[in-house]
């Protein structure tokens, strides 16, 4: 985009307010170095592409569902049996009974010492 | 680091993983274990966790609900912390304090967890003999070793190849820009391996979820590319 502003004065002070442009909003600079090419260039025109009517085969991410690998059913039936009870906030390390089960899971595992206050559930890895 | 790996389907020995372990004991590091795939495995692999293999360390595992239970849209997943915990009492309330400022995760998705992790394991149906990753696995891979100048590593676990170009034979320089064309030619999307910060431009992952008979025309479509390809 031009620039219409007129540039800082030699001690650095602003000049002038810009009269037309307003300021274009910009990322962090803390974004610079994230190495994330699978969403990079070649999703955009495999998305491109695909709003032009061509079929994609994705062998790009790892995304089970869409390939028919479908959950346990039992899993979703304890997600739909508590949905009414799921409404608020829960501890910030998450739910009891799933930090038990992670627990568990440790000591399966034979990783030692493991409590419940050492698990953190997150939204994803 | 990411045990079964992914990209490469790699699945480390317990010697390996103790020279990580003796590395990060040595220039006092912190490991962190992606074990996201760590019941997806192939023929005999075992998987060995790291939290396992040292108490005097401090070790962050990682896991979730993703890829054994195939809810990724869930968002679900964990952090365990072990080891060398009374040395990370900072580093902890780090974590406190971080968890605490985004309030909780997904709290529907939670009520899946103890399910999943307790009792029958259907993920085992896939990936044995005539279970759909194995097969797919399989497939892909013999398809992929039959294009001249495809090399690629039988993976030991989770869900991707990762086939080396000939790099005498397809002189790719931008792997990128390879990952560009078959997409525009083929229709097929794959990720380049530079990617995955593998240093040349000589690799490329895909993935083997599809169904066989879409993998068969995905491979297929590959060699064709690959027949006339040069940059
Ligand atoms: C190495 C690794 N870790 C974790 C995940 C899953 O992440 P999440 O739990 O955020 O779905 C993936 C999925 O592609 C992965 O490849």
């Amino acid at each position: 985009m031009e620039s219409t502003s007129k540039p800082d004065g030699p001690d650095g002070s602003i000049l002038e307010l810009p009269v037309t442009a307003p300021r274009e909003i910009r990322k962090s600079t803390k974004l610079a170095d994230v190495c994330y090419d699978i969403r990079g260039p070649v999703l955009k025109e495999a998305q491109r592409l695909e709003e032009e009517g061509h079929k994609i085969l994705k062998l790009n991410i790892g995304n089970p569902a869409p390939f028919g690998f479908e959950a346990p059913e039992e899993i979703l039936v304890d997600v739909i049996r508590n949905l009414p009870t799921a409404q608020g906030y829960c501890d910030s390390k998450g739910l009891y009974p799933a930090r038990k089960a992670v627990m568990q899971y440790c000591q399966e595992l034979q990783i030692p010492d493991v409590e419940i206050d050492d698990i953190y559930i997150g939204n994803g890895v | 680091m990411v045990n079964p790996n992914n990209p490469t389907g790699a699945v480390y020995s317990r010697d390996l993983l103790m020279g990580i372990v003796e590395l990060a004991r040595s220039h006092d590091l912190v490991v962190f274990a992606d074990e996201i795939y760590d019941k997806i495995l192939y023929d005999d692999a075992r998987h060995v966790p790291m939290g396992s293999l040292a108490d005097d360390i401090l070790i962050c595992t990682l896991n979730g609900l993703s890829k054994a239970y195939r809810v990724a849209g869930f968002r679900t997943g964990w952090l365990v912390i072990s080891g060398a915990k009374h040395r990370a009492r900072d580093y902890v309330e780090g974590l406190d304090i971080l968890s605490s400022m985004r309030l909780c995760a997904n709290v529907p998705s939670q009520h899946a967890v103890q399910t999943a992790l307790g009792g029958y394991q259907s993920i085992q149906e896939f990936i044995v003999p005539g279970g759909r990753l194995y097969e797919q696995r399989n497939l892909a891979w013999s398809m992929l070793n039959d294009i001249d100048g495809i090399s690629c590593v039988k993976p030991k676990g989770a869900l991707y190849l990762f086939p080396k170009l000939d790099p005498g034979r397809y002189r790719i320089s931008d792997d990128q820009r390879f990952a560009f064309d078959l997409l525009q030619q083929e229709k097929i999307l794959v990720v380049q391996g530079t990617g995955f910060n593998w240093p040349r431009p000589d690799h490329f992952r895909i993935v083997f979820l599809p169904r066989e008979e879409d993998l068969r025309f995905a491979m297929d479509r590959l060699e064709r590319f690959l027949h006339t390809y040069r940059q």
